[in-house]
């Protein structure tokens, strides 16, 4: 009886759900990060002279001495007012890091992630619409194996050939950092400078991810291709591929733009191997990093912003698929 | 159709130069004029430089940074570690070793030409002073008061003598910037104004650093005009750069990747040896710093017989030929030979080398008998840190050895902070971990002391619960010794107790790797001289570029990356028109 309920109503039921999800997400996370071994004041000034003095003025200093329910309710108090602490390690707002790392985690896995679908959706297409032909078989062997592939091997097999060259090839592209050491200037050069840098690390992304939309793709498209529906275009003449285009794909891309969609929460957490691979100045490293020591705050906001990411992309793809598919919409209204 | 598709083209590649165009604001540009290609050396980091304020940075790569952007009031001589003027031409200090008089150097400047004078000094320490959680605090813990009488002139009182007084590596800071400043807070914009021989010009955290000289300065007149200090998240890479030129030193590297390079005439190497050990820690009765017991250590532990008999289980050459491939060297004392003045070693009748049978018979003697089935009935949780390949294999050889003596060990491997834990709650009976050295042995000593033990409920800077009298008295004598060489002696001294008592078993030095272009830099100078490591601010002072029109940046040319975007443009045309034509073929029918 949704398409019977006030406006205001509908708002409120939508806004009391992302409360509840944030206010998980707050206590999950912070219960979560203290259950990891290790001290953080142990750990930041291990190997150094300190006196136990020091030790204690640190664990003070970092609010480390008030009991766990204390240290709770200021940490929900300052992130309601929208303040996600200071970093034990950096010392630096984690509002701040976030905020440094963000562009380029969304620059590389972004731009991964679109290709993927595209790739992944075009070779799909193409093998399910021959299911068990040569192409199939191929392709599909091809983008299982990827997929299958480890990402850290992979990653590391590009950087030795294409980074340092492999027999008379001459070393071809930068295998660390988003920028070179003296980035060229103007803003043309600039985007260059990045792109090249974007190249490999990219690559090893698309090339472990497209498969999944590959699979995806071929087997619902492999579902729609005897459809009945399709027997009028093909008694109209038309040809195979103008059929699969314009009548059978758009019926069998529904299952592919969700996971998409579902995926696209997950690219503001990065890849922590890809960052770690090239040395990319990225948001899944950051976090990465900041569970060695543990540096609760920084692991309290990148966790946030990461379930944060996924609860608007999901929300998102509900929205979306009621407008691409009225069907569900249908359904939910009757 | 062909309209709409080409929107739908249009709107992702707009979407691709939005998300290029954030990417591109992120990152920090250049501050200052950059010089490019071959005048920077470019400097592999290892690891992530966690604050540029001098008073909190603690990692290694800030400290490297502080070494060339600010000026400490002494500094070491590179071929021995011996403190030598920096900031203070000279010294003296009272007869009761309590009031220090510093003279500080003239004509000194800071970058933005103010002069540095003894104020900013005694500004600086007592700033560490008031700020327990500063980085440098334990340096400064014996500190009553610092003036500055007048601009030359600084004066250092203290509670007791304190020989560390000239190994005390505080970077200075400027008075007239910090005094408005939070010391523990966000550090002072990405160009700071410093007094040292290079001055930062860029901070891109997680990227790069650079820094470029300042010439004519007291301490060396700097050769290379640029330090570029690059992060890499992995040695792999690093190593990989070096290769290709895109770096010019890199450190830390794995015996594989040294290995390889060795081969590479361009490229010169070094070991770095005596710079840190790796010990096997015992539970020898954990306690809290008033004798309260704490945790589960295997009693058997407490009897120094079988910790000795542990010691000669062990075969400390094997360890450094099997597991660190020669580069390294096998332990003996306390700290390294090479660690003068203080080092000490036991000599040739009283080294517990490798001896089984003396193991056993000390076993035997201890009441530790071998039954039917020649187990001695001792069963020992060893832990090992997953952060470095060596402490697992040489845990396995451990393992192999205790096994033939009658003990079982069962290794665990766990991160480093999870073996924090454990020792802090005593729950353990062996563990592999190791320390790196400073150019004063007073704080490696100082974790051997009963004091460092725990408060109750508190945490203390211990490494394995060892409380000694004999020890703690030689340990309080020497912190109080002025002469140099009477505590010298009071060091070695504290050092052959702690192997009487079989404090811990020092398995070996391992070797740091190291790396540079040889064709494109020179006169990297070692510290200490014959035996210390090249990355560091010394050498880098001392570095001067190979030929300068000679050689250029290796690594990917843009040529190579111009001919890589053509093709991709000419491929993705092709793919696009031949798409478009069976498009038009499709519809024509």
């Amino acid at each position: 009886m949704i398409r019977g309920r006030p406006v205001l109503a509908r708002l409120l039921g939508l806004a009391a759900g992302l409360a509840g999800r944030l206010l998980f997400v707050l206590v999950l996370g912070f219960v979560m990060f203290r259950l990891l071994p290790g001290d953080p004041v142990r750990s930041l000034t291990r190997g150094r002279p300190v006196t136990p003095e020091q030790l204690a003025a640190l664990r003070r200093e970092l609010g480390l001495d008030r009991p766990v329910t204390a240290q709770f309710l200021s940490y929900l108090g300052d992130v309601l007012h929208g303040d996600l602490g200071t970093s034990f390690a950096y010392r630096r707002p984690v509002a701040d890091l976030i905020g440094e790392r963000l562009g380029p985690t969304l620059l590389l896995v972004g731009t991964a992630a679109a290709l993927s679908v595209l790739l992944g959706a075009y070779t799909g297409m193409l093998a399910g619409w021959r299911p068990g032909g040569l192409l199939d078989r191929a392709s599909t062997g091809v983008a299982l194996t990827l997929w299958a592939t480890p990402t850290f091997w992979l990653g590391l097999l590009l950087l030795f050939v294409a980074g340092a060259g492999a027999g008379p090839l001459p070393p071809l592209l930068p295998i660390s950092g988003m920028r070179s050491v003296s980035p060229p200037p103007g803003a043309l050069a600039t985007v260059a400078d990045v792109g090249a840098h974007l190249i490999l690390p990219c690559l090893t992304l698309i090339a472990v991810q497209y498969g999944q939309y590959h699979l995806v793709m071929r087997s619902s498209l492999a579902a729609e291709r005897n459809s009945a529906y399709l027997l009028p275009a093909r008694a109209k003449g038309l040809r195979e591929s103008v059929v699969r285009r314009r009548h059978a794909v758009p019926n069998a891309l529904l299952p592919t733009m969700t996971l998409a969609l579902i995926n696209a929460g997950f690219v503001v957490s990065g890849s922590v191997v890809v960052e770690a691979v090239y040395s990319w100045p990225g948001l899944g490293y950051l976090a990465y990093e900041a569970l060695q020591v543990p540096d609760l705050p920084v692991l309290h906001g990148t966790f946030l912003v990461f379930a944060l990411a996924v609860i608007a992309a999901n929300s998102a793809a509900d929205l979306l698929h009621a407008v691409v598919d009225p069907r569900t919409a249908l359904r939910a209204g009757r | 159709m062909l309209r709409t598709s080409r929107q739908r083209c249009g709107l992702v590649a707009a979407a691709i130069a939005a998300l290029a165009g954030t990417g591109t604001g992120a990152a920090a540009a250049p501050a200052g004029p950059t010089v490019t290609g071959h005048s920077a050396m470019v400097i592999a980091l290892p690891q992530q430089l966690d604050s540029l304020n001098p008073f909190v940075g603690i990692s290694a790569p800030a400290v490297q940074l502080f070494g060339l952007m600010y000026d400490r009031l002494t500094e070491y001589r590179t071929t021995d570690n011996e403190p030598v003027p920096g900031l203070a031409e000279s010294w003296r200090h009272t007869a009761d070793g309590l009031t220090w008089t510093f003279r500080i150097r003239d004509g000194v400047r800071w970058s933005d030409g103010r002069p540095l004078t003894a104020a900013d000094v005694a500004f600086t320490y007592t700033t560490v002073m008031r700020n327990p959680g500063a980085v440098n605090a334990a340096a400064v813990k014996t500190f009553a008061s610092v003036t500055a009488p007048d601009a030359r002139t600084l004066v250092i009182t203290t509670s007791v003598p304190t020989p560390t007084m000239l190994n005390l590596d505080i970077p200075i800071v400027p008075e007239h910037v910090w005094r408005t400043l939070d010391p523990l807070g966000d550090p002072p914009g990405a160009s700071p104004v410093s007094s040292g021989p290079y001055r930062l010009v860029e901070a891109a955290p997680a990227q790069q650093y650079r820094l470029v000289r300042r010439p004519g300065h007291w301490r060396a007149e700097p050769q290379v005009p640029e330090l570029v200090f690059r992060y890499f998240s992995n040695t792999d890479a690093a190593a990989q750069a070096l290769r290709t030129g895109e770096v010019d030193v890199a450190t830390n590297l794995t015996p594989a990747q040294f290995t390889a390079m060795s081969q590479d005439p361009d490229i010169g190497t070094n070991v770095a040896r005596g710079s840190r050990f790796t010990h096997l820690g015992f539970n020898p009765g954990a306690a809290s710093a008033d004798g309260r017991p704490i945790g589960d250590g295997n009693p058997a532990l407490r009897k120094p017989a079988v910790r000795a008999a542990i010691e000669h289980a062990i075969d400390r050459r094997v360890l450094v030929e099997r597991v660190l491939g020669g580069r390294g060297d096998p332990g003996a004392g306390y700290f390294p030979p090479t660690y003068r003045p203080w080092s000490w070693e036991p000599g040739p009748g009283r080294r517990r080398d490798y001896d089984p049978a003396a193991a056993d018979r000390l076993l035997d003697e201890a009441g530790y008998r071998r039954g039917p089935d020649g187990d001695r009935g001792l069963r020992f949780r060893l832990y090992a840190p997953v952060e470095r390949a060596h402490y697992q294999q040489s845990g396995q050889f451990i393992v192999e050895w205790l096994r033939a003596v009658g003990i079982t060990a069962d290794l665990t491997a766990m991160a480093d902070t999870q073996l924090g834990d454990r020792i802090d709650a005593g729950r353990y009976d062996l563990f592999l971990s190791g320390w790196l050295l400073d150019p004063d042995p007073d704080f490696l000593l100082s974790v051997h002391t009963c004091g460092a033990r725990p408060a109750a409920g508190g945490s203390g800077t211990s490494d394995a619960y060892v409380c000694d009298a004999a020890f703690d008295d030689l340990y309080r004598r020497q912190s109080r010794e002025i002469d140099r060489a009477r505590r010298a002696e009071l060091v070695r001294r504290a050092q052959e107790r702690l192997y009487e008592i079989t404090a811990q078993v020092t398995l070996y030095y391992p070797g740091v790797l190291e790396a540079y272009r040889r064709d494109r830099f020179t006169g990297l100078t070692q510290r200490p001289a014959g035996v210390g490591s090249i990355a560091g601010p010394w050498s880098y002072l001392a570095a001067r570029p190979v030929a300068p029109a000679a050689a250029d940046r290796g690594g990917p040319n843009p040529a190579a990356i111009a001919g890589i975007t053509v093709l991709a443009v000419a491929l993705a045309g092709a793919v696009f028109a031949g798409v478009r034509h069976r498009r038009l073929r499709d519809r024509r029918e």
